[in-house]
C-alpha cells in the first residue's frame, strides 16, 4: 500500500464531537497534509517529493473569504442579476470558467461558489447538492462547448425532477447567426425536453423580469431544471436606477408563496379508503423531500399506521428505523392493499412498482395533468404533498394495526437475512478469489456506518455506481432527510458520482438544510471503474476546497454490463485494462489514495479514511479490486441482483 | 342475451364457470391492472391474452369442464431439474403455506391443484379451481403470478430477465 506516510496512528471512529471539535484545526493539519499527499513510498516518489514542487492549493483560496461586496445601482445586467439569485436565496453556484460576468457577480454577491474541472461535472455537484437540502442551487458554463458539455448533467437533472439552474454565456445578440469568433451555440433548442422552462435573454432591461420567470418556475409546482443564456448585450447592460428594469419589484409581486391544498372531499374519499384498507402504504417520494413534509408524513403514518415506502432520488425523510418503515421490507410491497403515492414525480408503469393485482392506488401530486399517467388511479389528489399530508393527519382517526406492524418486522427481517446470506456468500468469494465482493463493501460500510461508534444519522451518501450500488444500496440506510443522494436515478448516468459526491460533501460542510446538525462531517461516494472516468478530476476540485470525503470505488476491470459482449470478438469493447490505480490518480489530483483487495484491508482503509477526512479534511479514494465474473449468476451466485422497487433498492422511480 | 338453442347446447355450470372467470379477469382490465387484456371463448373453454407485469403478454387458459385454468408457457427457457426449476416448484408448493400471511397464501379452497409443468424448456403453471368458485380461483392466479414475478423472479434471475422479459441490462 502506497499511503503508509499519510496514515494516522490512531485510526479510531470519529462521532460529530471529534470532527466538530477538529474543524478550528483543519487549516493548518490540512495544508500539512496535502504536501504530505504528494508523497509516495516508492523510491521515485520519495525523491520526486524532495526534488519537485509539492501540490498545494493555490493562495488564491485564502481571498475566497473576503468581504461581501453586494451590488448597488449603477450595476449591470450580470449584477441584477446575481442580486435577485441572493435575494432568492440561491444556495451555491457550481461552475467552470465562462459567463464571466454572471459568476464572478454571484461571487461578490457572498452565494457559496465552487469552481471545478468540467462543466458538467459541477452541473451534477449543483444536482446533488439540491436533492440532499432542497434547496436550489445552480451551475454555469461557458458558451457553446461549456454549456453542452452539461447535456447529460441536465439530463440525469431534469429526471429526477431537480430545482436547477442551468446558466451559460452565449455570445452576442448583434452575433447571432454569423459565426464570429468562436463557440456559438443555439442553447434552448438543445435543452429541449430536458427543463421545465429556459429562455435566451435578448432584451437587456427585462433581465429582472426573466430572472422572476426562472424562479416562478423554480419554487413552484414539480421541480425541474431552468436554463437561462445570456448574451453579452444582457449582461453588459448599465442600469443607472432600478426604473430602467422593466417588472422591478419586489418577490411578493412576481410570485407567491401559497400552494395548492386538497379539497376536503378529496381528503374524505382518502379517509375513507384508508379506514377501509387492512394494509396502506404510502410511497414518500421526491415531492416529500421538496416540499419539506417528513414531520407531517410521520404524523400521518403514526397516527393511523400506514407503513412508509421511500422512492425517488434521496432518501431519509422517513426514518429506515421506524417500525412503519417499509423502505428495506420489499416482500412487504406485494401485502399493501392500499397505495398512497405521494410526490411520485417520475411515475413507474405497470407492473414496475412491486404492488399485488388487488393494490388501489390514490395519488397526491401538486400538478393534476400527470395524475393517472403511467398507473390508473382510484382516487387523485391535486394538493402540495405537504398540505394533503397535514390534511390526512388531521384526518385519519387513531387507530392500530398490530399485524400489520408484525408483517412489515418480519419483512425487515427477512430482507436483512437475505443480505447476511449475501454477505456471507461474498466472504467465501473474496477469500477465495482474495479480490473484494460487493456484498462484502456494503455490509463492511453499513457496519462502520450504523453498528459502530458513529451516529447512525450522522454520515450522507452519494450513492452511485452500476453493479455496486445494486449491493450497497440494499445495506445502506437513511434515518433522516437527505441522508442518501440515489446519484443514477431514472436518467441511469453512472458518470456523475464523484461529481454528486463533490455537491453532497459542500452541502454537509456549509449544513445546508437537514444537514445542518451534520455540518462538516465527511461524506461518502460510491462510484464504479466505468463511472470515475467521466467524473473523476474532481478529486482534485475535493482537494482544493478541502472538502472531505470517503470515495469507495468499486473496481472490476469491466463496464458493468460487460456480459452483453456476447461474442468473442465483441468482448473487449466491454473491457478496461486490469488492476488499474485509480488510487494513484487519486493521489496525483492531491487526494489519497488506497489500494484494497480484501475485506480486512478495506475495513481498515475506511476507518482510516473516514478519521483523516474528518480530522484533516482530506478525501481519500478506495480502489476496491474486484473482478468481472462477481456479476456472472451462474459463477458466483447472486451475481448481478435485481432490484425491487420502491424502498431502498430504487432506482428507476 | 343467449338464445334458447345456446342455453341448452351449454351445461350452466361450464358456462357460468367461464363467465366467472372472464368477469373476474375483466374487472382488473377494467381497473387498470392490465395494460391490454383479450379474451376468445368458447363452448367449454377460453383462452386470454394479458399484457401485465412485462412486454411479454401471458397466456391464460381455462377449460370449463375440468375447471383447469392453465398459466400456458408462463416462464420460458427453464431446463427441466435445474436449479431455478427446482426453486420454482419449492416457491409455488410454499405459497399454500399456513406460514404465509392469508393474503399472501394461496387458497386450497379455490386451488384445489397446483402442478407445475415443464415441457420443452417452458414452464406452465396448472390450476384446477373449485368449481364452485372459478371467479375467486382466477383472482389467485393472479396472485400467484405477481408472487413469481414481483417475489421469486426478483431473486437472482436478473441475466433470466435480461434474456427472456426484455430487461433492460442496465
Amino acid at each position: 500500500m502506497a499511503n503508509d506516510t499519510r496514515t494516522t496512528k490512531n485510526a479510531g471512529t470519529v462521532t460529530r464531537r471529534d470532527f466538530l471539535g477538529s474543524s478550528a484545526s483543519v487549516g493548518a493539519a490540512a495544508a500539512a497534509g496535502l504536501v504530505a499527499q504528494a508523497a509516495s513510498t516508492n523510491a521515485n516518489a520519495a525523491a520526486d517529493a524532495k526534488s519537485k514542487p509539492a501540490i498545494r492549493p493555490p493562495d488564491e483560496m485564502k481571498t475566497r473569504d473576503e468581504a461581501i461586496k453586494p451590488a448597488n445601482f449603477p450595476m449591470d445586467g450580470a449584477q441584477v442579476f446575481a442580486k435577485f439569485c441572493k435575494d432568492e436565496g440561491l444556495a451555491a453556484l457550481f461552475c467552470c470558467p465562462g459567463n464571466y460576468p454572471i459568476i464572478n457577480a454571484i461571487a461578490a454577491e457572498g452565494i457559496p461558489t465552487y469552481g471545478g474541472r468540467t462543466e458538467g461535472s459541477m452541473c451534477s455537484a449543483a444536482d446533488a447538492f439540491s436533492r440532499v437540502t432542497g434547496e436550489i442551487a445552480a451551475c454555469s458554463g461557458t458558451e457553446g462547448p461549456g454549456f453542452t458539455n452539461m447535456i447529460m448533467n441536465i439530463g440525469c437533472a431534469n429526471a429526477a425532477r431537480t430545482p436547477l439552474l442551468v446558466l451559460a454565456s452565449n455570445m452576442t445578440i448583434s452575433g447571432d447567426d454569423t459565426e464570429r469568433r468562436i463557440q456559438q451555440a443555439y442553447q434552448q433548442p438543445t435543452t429541449e425536453g430536458l427543463k421545465k422552462y429556459g429562455k435566451r435573454l435578448i432584451d437587456p432591461s427585462r433581465i429582472y423580469e426573466y430572472s422572476a420567470y426562472a424562479f416562478r418556475q423554480l419554487k413552484t409546482g414539480v421541480p425541474r431544471p431552468v436554463h437561462l443564456d445570456f448574451p453579452g448585450e444582457v449582461t453588459r447592460a448599465r442600469f443607472k436606477e432600478p426604473g430602467e428594469l422593466q417588472f422591478y419589484y419586489d418577490k411578493t409581486r412576481y410570485r407567491t408563496e401559497s400552494k395548492p391544498h386538497p379539497s376536503p372531499a378529496d381528503i374524505r374519499k382518502a379517509v375513507e379508503m384508508i379506514g377501509k384498507a387492512q394494509r396502506p402504504m404510502i410511497v414518500a417520494s421526491t415531492g416529500v423531500f421538496y416540499s419539506k413534509a417528513w414531520d407531517a408524513l410521520k404524523a400521518a403514518a403514526e397516527k393511523n399506521d400506514i407503513a412508509i415506502v421511500e422512492s425517488g432520488p434521496s432518501r431519509g425523510h422517513f426514518s429506515d428505523g421506524h417500525p412503519l418503515s417499509a423502505s428495506v421490507a420489499p416482500d412487504a410491497m406485494l401485502s399493501a392493499d392500499l397505495v398512497v403515492l405521494v410526490g411520485q414525480y417520475c411515475m413507474p408503469s405497470i407492473g414496475e412498482f412491486a404492488f399485488g393485482p388487488e393494490t388501489k392506488y390514490i395519488r397526491v401530486d401538486p400538478d393534476p395533468t400527470d395524475i393517472g399517467r403511467n398507473l390508473p388511479i382510484d382516487l387523485g389528489i391535486v394538493s402540495c404533498e405537504k398540505a394533503a399530508l397535514e390534511a390526512l393527519a388531521d384526518a385519519l382517526p387513531n387507530r392500530r394495526r398490530p399485524q400489520w406492524v408484525e408483517e412489515l418486522a418480519k419483512a425487515r427481517k427477512a430482507f436483512e437475512a437475505e443480505n447476511e446470506e449475501y454477505y456471507q456468500l461474498g466472504l467465501k468469494y473474496s477469500k477465495d478469489t482474495k479480490l473484494l465482493h460487493p456484498a462484502v463493501i456494503g455490509r463492511e460500510l453499513s457496519d462502520f456506518l450504523y453498528a459502530k461508534d458513529l451516529p447512525k444519522e450522522q454520515t450522507t451518501i452519494a450513492m452511485g455506481g452500476y453493479g455496486i450500488a445494486r449491493y450497497v444500496r440494499r445495506y445502506a440506510r437513511a434515518f433522516r432527510p437527505g441522508q442518501i443522494c440515489n446519484g443514477a436515478y431514472q436518467y441511469g448516468a453512472i458518470g456523475p458520482d464523484v461529481a454528486y459526491t463533490f455537491g453532497t460533501a459542500v452541502a454537509v460542510q456549509n449544513g445546508v438544510g437537514p444537514q445542518k446538525a451534520y455540518k462538516g462531517a465527511p461524506v461518502i461516494g460510491v462510484t464504479g471503474d466505468a463511472g470515475f472516468a467521466y467524473s473523476g478530476m474532481e478529486l482534485e476540485t475535493f482537494s482544493k476546497y478541502k472538502v472531505p470525503a470517503v470515495i469507495i470505488l468499486y473496481n472490476n476491470n469491466a463496464w458493468g454490463v460487460y456480459t452483453s459482449g456476447r461474442s468473442p470478438r465483441a468482448m473487449h469493447m466491454y473491457l478496461f485494462q486490469e488492476n488499474l490505480r485509480y488510487d494513484k490518480v487519486a493521489e496525483g489530483l492531491g487526494a489519497r489514495g488506497e489500494y484494497v483487495t480484501t475485506p480486512e484491508e478495506f475495513r481498515a482503509a475506511l476507518v482510516r479514511s473516514y478519521d483523516i477526512a474528518a480530522k484533516q479534511g482530506v478525501t481519500t479514494l478506495l480502489n476496491c479490486q474486484a473482478k468481472k465474473e462477481f456479476w456472472s449468476q451462474g459463477t458466483y451466485p447472486p451475481g448481478m441482483v435485481r432490484n425491487v422497487e420502491p424502498g431502498c433498492m430504487s432506482y428507476n422511480h | 342475451m343467449p338464445s334458447k338453442a345456446v342455453k341448452r347446447a351449454r351445461p350452466r355450470a361450464s358456462v357460468g364457470s367461464i363467465e366467472a372467470v372472464t368477469e373476474q379477469l375483466r374487472a382488473y382490465a377494467t381497473r387498470g391492472v392490465f395494460r391490454e387484456f383479450t379474451v376468445k371463448e368458447s363452448r367449454q373453454a377460453a383462452e386470454y391474452r394479458i399484457n401485465w407485469l412485462t412486454p411479454r403478454p401471458l397466456r391464460v387458459r381455462f377449460d370449463a369442464k375440468s375447471s383447469l385454468l392453465t398459466l400456458v408457457d408462463l416462464l420460458p427457457d427453464i431446463s427441466p431439474r435445474s436449479p431455478m426449476d427446482l426453486a420454482l416448484r419449492v416457491f409455488v408448493a410454499g405459497r399454500f403455506s399456513t406460514k404465509l400471511p392469508e393474503h399472501r397464501r394461496i387458497s386450497k379452497q379455490l386451488v384445489r391443484k397446483l402442478v407445475v409443468v415443464n415441457s420443452n424448456r417452458k414452464t406452465s403453471l396448472r390450476l384446477t379451481l373449485n368449481k364452485k368458485d372459478t371467479g375467486a380461483g382466477a383472482r389467485q392466479a393472479l396472485l400467484l403470478i405477481s408472487e413469481i414475478f414481483q417475489n421469486f423472479l426478483a431473486g437472482p434471475y436478473h441475466e433470466y430477465m435480461v434474456r427472456n422479459f426484455d430487461l433492460r441490462e442496465d
